[in-house]
């Protein structure tokens, strides 16, 4: 088969879209009959609080699983998300409390370094050509190594909201107006990036090209492109949205603790597959990532008021990730 | 030449045989080997239920501890409370007919307990004592006695009015009953420390009840003999029961209350002031090591006559430090 | 007699020996291999499950963590903390504020049962908790807990109590393990938040993740006390002891090993706790003297299957050449039957087969030579008789007795010097061939002998060949056929008889014949002269001479008989003159030998 002919017309992308589409609308009655089931079944599942509990769990996830949304619709993965956004913050943070740097020079080491990851994942995979599941497990590893070495293995409080650097919390996390109701600043940042990723994916060559590589590759490098130039962007992109969730947490949860973040990039990673973007590339939706990452928020507060601890986080996220794959895949056949 | 072969032939054929018999020999050994160890059986009669009394909670709690860490069961039974004298004989006798290992007996009568005892060793069963002997010591069937020695922790109790009491206050001294071993060594140890500097009033029986009763029993005291400076209990309900009566009474604070053992309401008394002092024994050990030495003993080892699991001194100040909390908290959950 | 090695024996005792010496080496090897392993084994195992273990409390300590970082800088929290004492009644907000806290503690804590308390104190007493009607209790004051000192000493980092009594609330004594963490602005303290976490939990995770083959799970905390440990109350009182020695503080899993107990520590991530397992390979070895029987037990079974095996190729093996050694004694011994009788169909087989026909041939040999010298012996005994037979020698000696007294000196010289050349002939220790010419020199003496004594009742005629003078014949072959023919057919006859020898070439053949023409045999009697054996009588030359040939020169020589027989005539086959009316004809048929 002539690779050429593989290159998407206008109306398959209109129809991928479509795809993509499809399974977004899956997701989001997914989503709302997880929510119900957890209300009904739920110890004092059904409140306000819970429900902004979730969002504030889902916030620093989002971040994440926009960014990895883009190596996915390059056909890759990146497994190093969780453990770099936590280096990042700890770096962030340890420059700013124990090496006496500004608090701003600190929340730039922190988008920094993630982008730094990024390159560094972005080079493994598509300089050197090593499949992005081996190199950015590799970069996870790194990244957990640097999180203890650079802490010493002691937690990091970040500033505190009445402190004089307190401002990040009502950037990133959420202020209270003098009315005395809340403003979640961070899920409106949260949205925002999510704008500048969609516009970035369908609207700019950045976007483009995305696509396409996860499309057809080959097609895409006989066209002249620069792949391997293109290829590495994602990863920066997903770097930089790690070093952005590293921000969100510490802004959420104050304290980060070294070695942490293994298994964020899973909920991120299913959030991602959920929301539509195929695991094989070239389909994907930034909307439909945050509606997967809602459904993972909703399992992670819910089920322990089921009294399914641990384990069971564990075994339900899997479940979820592999009938989203599934469908996924049937999908594909269809096509 | 041919008959010279045939008697060396003759010959390994013994050696075949000897061969057989020393395989059969070590099968036999083998087969039992891998039923090691011998899960002995152990019927453990206590004073009273497990059901919220936390002493027997922690006694059968260590039992279970040494059951699984020996691998022997323990079945722990008893009469509901403390009253019951003739239901725990019958529960010997029940026992008894089960043919136990070992029976792991808490006497609520050291006098009426030692015929049921004397019918379990004559049927060839283990008798080991937990927190309450037998009387007569030297002729009584027990083979090992596990307790707190409760004269010393009477003493302790002594002690404790000693510290706290203008000598030659008058000083009531509480008991459930005058017949159990422990109880009788408790007041013994008391007595021993306070007879000489207090007017010790005769020891208030009170036969067994639980609290209310002992509650009435301790007002009417209290309210006879006005004045009664300190009050002694023996154990744990009567503790509570005369702690209420303090209240009641409005006395806190003038009479000073010293008890024994512990239970939630008693930690409150102590932490409101209410209850100066207990005195508390490690129920947990007696359990465990009862039946641990109960195992030494059927395994064919010599053990001691008595063990000592021990008494401390709770006051508000170390309720909560390492071991006292477990003592005192044995619920987990 | 020398004491002999068998072949047998030492067959079945290498075999033997060989096989039990590999089985003495492989089971005590194979059994220290087995405690080894068990030993690699049971650390491996208690590296896992310390990891599994790990995993599950950093899961609790973390969210934990996270939910005190999340509350203690929400903006609520703060604005409560930092505020006037709320219970003044100044502000509404205020309350409310309370109220939102309130349900926001409520809606952390209340979705989860492991999270029994969510306390947060004021520095000045007041306090906002997850549960509606729990008051704190009256008998304390916690800012003198150290814990809540400690806390505070801690400048806002979280701090994990060890196990404990929640002693804050009135009414209740729970188990817990606590997170608790102070709230500062800058460096004035306004509150501590403290979360309850059911001691329970982790009590499960150690308590249902350990228990097989006697291993345990404890955790020790910041000051090594005991955060859980199954028989806590054991060690406290000393009833147990613990090798705190041996737990290393790590972030890596570290196993130490000692006197057969392996201790395997590790330090979670948030917080300065170390878990340790325990596992105690003794109670392994304590299954060791069953493996060790079980060893032993395989391994005799095994050295009875090699001592029956041994025995029954060594008996395999050497049958064959025992049963060919025994018959090669009784061959040594003189029996020339003995047959190996070998079922096998190997080399010894064959070695039997070829002693078999090898025995066979000797023995034909054996006999064959034996025959010969016992008929060369008989018929030396036989010549010796004849030549002194008493009965002949007397009527030869009456003979000349007579002859001489009767003055017939001339006869008697002839005689005795005829019995004296027969006697010489006969009694020389000539060799087995003589030629045809000396045998009828011999003969004609006995005849000369014989015709004086008959006198005209004996006629006979010799014919011989002059070709085969020179041939070779037996010695002592003729003159029994001669005699034979003189008694049995002349001597009956009333008036006198004829024999004729005769010896010619027939072919390559030599034939001697001696014709009478007295009485001729019955066949009966002929056939009895020729078989009969040498002890019976006067026809024992005949048969003697009979076999002597055969025994020399094979079967199809020999001596044959022609004889009409009593009441008939003459032989049908006979180039004798009928005239001469012979009956009997005895010939010597020989191959023609010329020295």
């Amino acid at each position: 088969m002539n690779v050429l002919s593989k290159k998407p017309a206008a109306g398959e992308e209109m129809a991928k879209q479509g795809l993509a589409g499809n399974q977004r609308l899956y997701a989001l009655v997914a989503m709302i009959l997880i929510y119900i089931l957890f209300a009904v079944f739920g110890r004092n599942f059904f409140s306000f609080e819970t429900a902004v509990n979730i969002l504030d769990a889902s916030y620093y996830i989002g971040f994440l699983a926009i960014g990895v949304t883009f190596v996915i619709i390059t056909g890759g993965i990146d497994l190093s998300i969780g453990t770099v956004a936590m280096c990042s913050a700890m770096i962030g943070g340890v420059a700013w409390e124990k090496w006496g740097l500004p608090f701003t020079a600190g929340l730039v080491l922190i988008l920094v370094s993630g982008a730094l990851f990024g390159l560094l994942n972005g080079t493994l995979v598509s300089r050197l050509k090593l499949p992005p599941f081996i190199a950015t497990l590799g970069t996870m590893m790194v990244s957990l190594g640097i999180s203890s070495i650079v802490s010493k293995v002691q937690t990091v409080n970040f500033p505190s909201r009445t402190s004089e650097e307190g401002w990040f919390k009502s950037v990133f996390s959420k202020v209270q107006l003098p009315s005395g109701a809340m403003l979640p600043t961070g899920a409106i940042l949260l949205l925002a990036v999510l704008l500048i990723a969609f516009v970035v994916l369908n609207k700019t060559k950045i976007g483009r090209y995305t696509f396409a590589i996860g499309s057809n590759e080959e097609a895409v490098r006989l066209s002249g492109v620069n792949v391997v130039y293109w290829k590495t962007i994602p990863y920066i992109i997903s770097g930089l949205c790690a070093g952005m969730a590293g921000i969100a947490y510490a802004s959420t949860y104050t304290t980060v603790v070294p070695g942490a973040g293994q298994g964020f990039e899973l909920d991120a990673i299913a959030g991602v597959v959920i929301g539509g973007t195929s695991l094989s590339g070239g389909v994907g939706s930034v909307f439909g990532t945050l509606i997967g990452v809602m459904i993972m928020s909703i399992l992670r507060i819910g089920l322990p008021s089921m009294d399914l601890q641990p384990h069971y986080q564990k075994l339900f996220t899997g479940i979820v990730v592999i009938i989203a794959v599934l469908m996924d895949i049937s999908q594909q056949k269809k096509r | 030449m041919q008959k010279n072969v045939n008697r060396l032939f003759l010959f390994y054929w013994p050696w075949l045989l000897i061969g057989l018999a020393v395989s059969a020999l070590l099968t036999g050994l083998y087969l039992p080997l891998r039923h090691t160890p011998f899960p002995y059986r152990i019927i453990a009669v206590g004073k009273a239920s497990t059901e919220g009394i936390a002493f027997w909670y922690s006694i059968a709690e260590g039992m279970a501890a040494a059951a699984n860490e020996f691998k022997v069961t323990v079945d722990y039974r008893s009469p509901v409370d403390e009253s019951e004298v003739d239901r725990q004989i019958a529960i010997v006798y029940e026992a008894i007919a089960e043919k136990p290992d070992a029976i792991i007996l808490a006497a609520l009568d050291a006098d009426r307990l030692v015929e049921p005892a004397r019918a379990a060793r004559a049927a060839g069963i283990t008798v080991v004592m937990v927190d309450s002997a037998l009387a007569d010591v030297d002729k009584s069937p027990q083979q090992s006695f596990i307790a707190t020695n409760n004269v010393l922790a009477g003493q302790q109790l002594g002690e404790l009015v000693l510290q706290r009491v203008r000598p030659g206050a008058q000083i009531l001294v509480v008991s459930p009953s005058t017949r159990g071993d422990s109880l009788i060594g408790r007041e013994t140890g008391v007595r021993a420390v306070i007879e000489d500097a207090f007017d010790v009033l005769p020891t208030l029986d009170t036969g067994g009840q639980l609290s209310d009763d002992i509650y009435h029993q301790v007002s009417q005291a209290l309210t006879e003999h006005p004045e009664i400076k300190a009050v002694v209990c023996l154990n744990e309900y009567t503790t509570a029961g005369s702690a209420r009566a303090i209240r009641g009474l409005s006395l806190t604070g003038k009479v000073t209350l010293v008890g024994f053992d512990s239970s939630e309401e008693l930690i409150d008394y102590l932490e409101e002031g209410l209850l100066s002092a207990v005195v508390i024994q490690r129920p947990f050990n007696m359990g465990y090591l009862s039946v641990a030495r109960t195992i030494d003993l059927l395994n064919g080892r010599t053990i001691e006559s008595f063990y000592d699991t021990g008494s401390i001194v709770i006051t508000k100040d170390n309720i909560y430090t390492g071991e006292n909390q477990k003592l005192l908290f044995p619920f987990e959950n | 007699m020398r004491r002999k090695s068998h072949l047998r024996d030492s067959i079945f005792l290498t075999s033997l020996f060989t096989i039990i010496g590999i089985l003495a080496v492989f089971f005590p090897l194979s059994y220290f291999l087995t405690t080894d392993l068990t030993q690699d084994n049971a650390r491996d195992y208690s590296r896992q499950l310390l990891g599994q273990i790990k995993n599950s409390i950093e899961f609790y300590t973390e969210e934990m963590i996270m939910i005190s970082g999340y509350l203690a800088d929400h903006p609520d929290v703060r604005v409560y903390l930092e505020g006037e004492n709320p219970l003044a009644p100044s502000s509404y907000s205020l309350y409310q504020q309370r109220a939102r806290i309130s349900s926001e503690l409520k809606a952390i804590s209340g979705t989860r049962q492991d999270l029994v308390n969510i306390i947060l104190f004021r520095e000045d007493g007041d306090f906002i908790t997850n549960r509606e009607h729990a008051g704190l209790t009256p008998y304390w004051d916690y800012r003198e807990f150290d814990w809540y000192q400690e806390t505070v000493a801690a400048k806002g980092l979280p701090r994990l109590s060890s196990s404990r009594v929640e002693n804050v609330i009135a009414g209740e004594h729970r188990w817990v393990v606590s997170l608790s963490r102070a709230i500062y602005d800058q460096d004035h303290l306004l509150g501590v938040l403290l979360i309850d976490l059911n001691f329970q939990t982790i009590a499960d995770i150690c308590s249902n993740l350990s228990g097989q083959n006697g291993a345990y799970v404890f955790i020790m905390g910041a000051n090594d006390e005991l955060v859980y440990h199954p028989q806590q109350r054991l060690i406290y009182s000393s009833v147990k002891s613990e090798r705190f020695d041996l737990v290393r503080r790590s972030e890596a899993i570290e196993s130490v090993i000692r006197d057969g107990i392996i201790y395997s520590s590790v330090k979670i991530k948030s917080a300065d706790w170390v878990i340790v397992s325990v596992t105690d390979t003794r109670q392994m070895v304590q299954v060791s003297p069953l493996v060790i029987v079980t060893y032993i037990g395989i391994g005799l079974v095994f050295a009875l299957i090699a001592l029956v095996v041994s025995l029954l190729a060594s008996r395999r093996l050497t049958e064959p050449i025992l049963a060919l050694k025994n018959s090669m004694q009784q061959f040594q011994q003189g029996d020339f039957n003995a047959q190996a009788q070998i079922t096998a169909t190997n080399e010894i087989a064959e070695l039997g087969d070829q002693f078999n026909s090898m025995t066979q041939q000797i023995k034909t040999l054996v006999e064959h030579e034996r025959l010969i010298e016992e008929q060369k012996r008989k018929s030396e005994i036989q010549a010796l008789q004849s030549q002194i037979r008493p009965h002949f020698l007397y009527n030869t000696l009456e003979s000349i007795i007579w002859m001489a007294s009767s003055g017939e000196q001339d006869k008697v010289v002839e005689m005795t010097s005829s019995l004296a050349k027969l006697m010489r002939a006969s009694a020389s220790k000539a060799r087995e061939m003589v030629t045809v010419q000396m045998e009828i020199d011999t003969v004609s003496h006995y005849l000369r002998i014989q015709k004086l004594r008959y006198q005209d009742k004996l006629q006979y005629e010799i014919e011989i060949d002059p070709e085969v003078l020179l041939a070779r014949m037996l010695r002592l072959s003729l003159q029994p056929l001669v005699e034979n023919a003189i008694y049995h057919g002349i001597k009956p006859l009333r008036d006198g008889g004829l024999l004729v020898i005769r010896a010619y070439r027939a072919g390559s053949e030599l034939l001697v014949e001696v014709a009478d023409n007295g009485v001729g045999f019955a066949p009966d009697a002929l056939h009895a002269s020729l078989e009969a054996s040498m002890d019976e009588g006067e026809s024992i030359g005949l048969h003697n001479v009979h076999n002597r040939i055969q025994l020399m020169f094979g079967k199809e020589y020999g001596v044959s008989v022609r004889s009409a027989g009593p009441g008939q005539n003459v032989l049908d086959q006979s180039d004798f003159d009928p005239a001469a009316g012979i009956r009997t004809i005895v010939s010597i048929r020989l191959p023609l030998v010329f020295e």
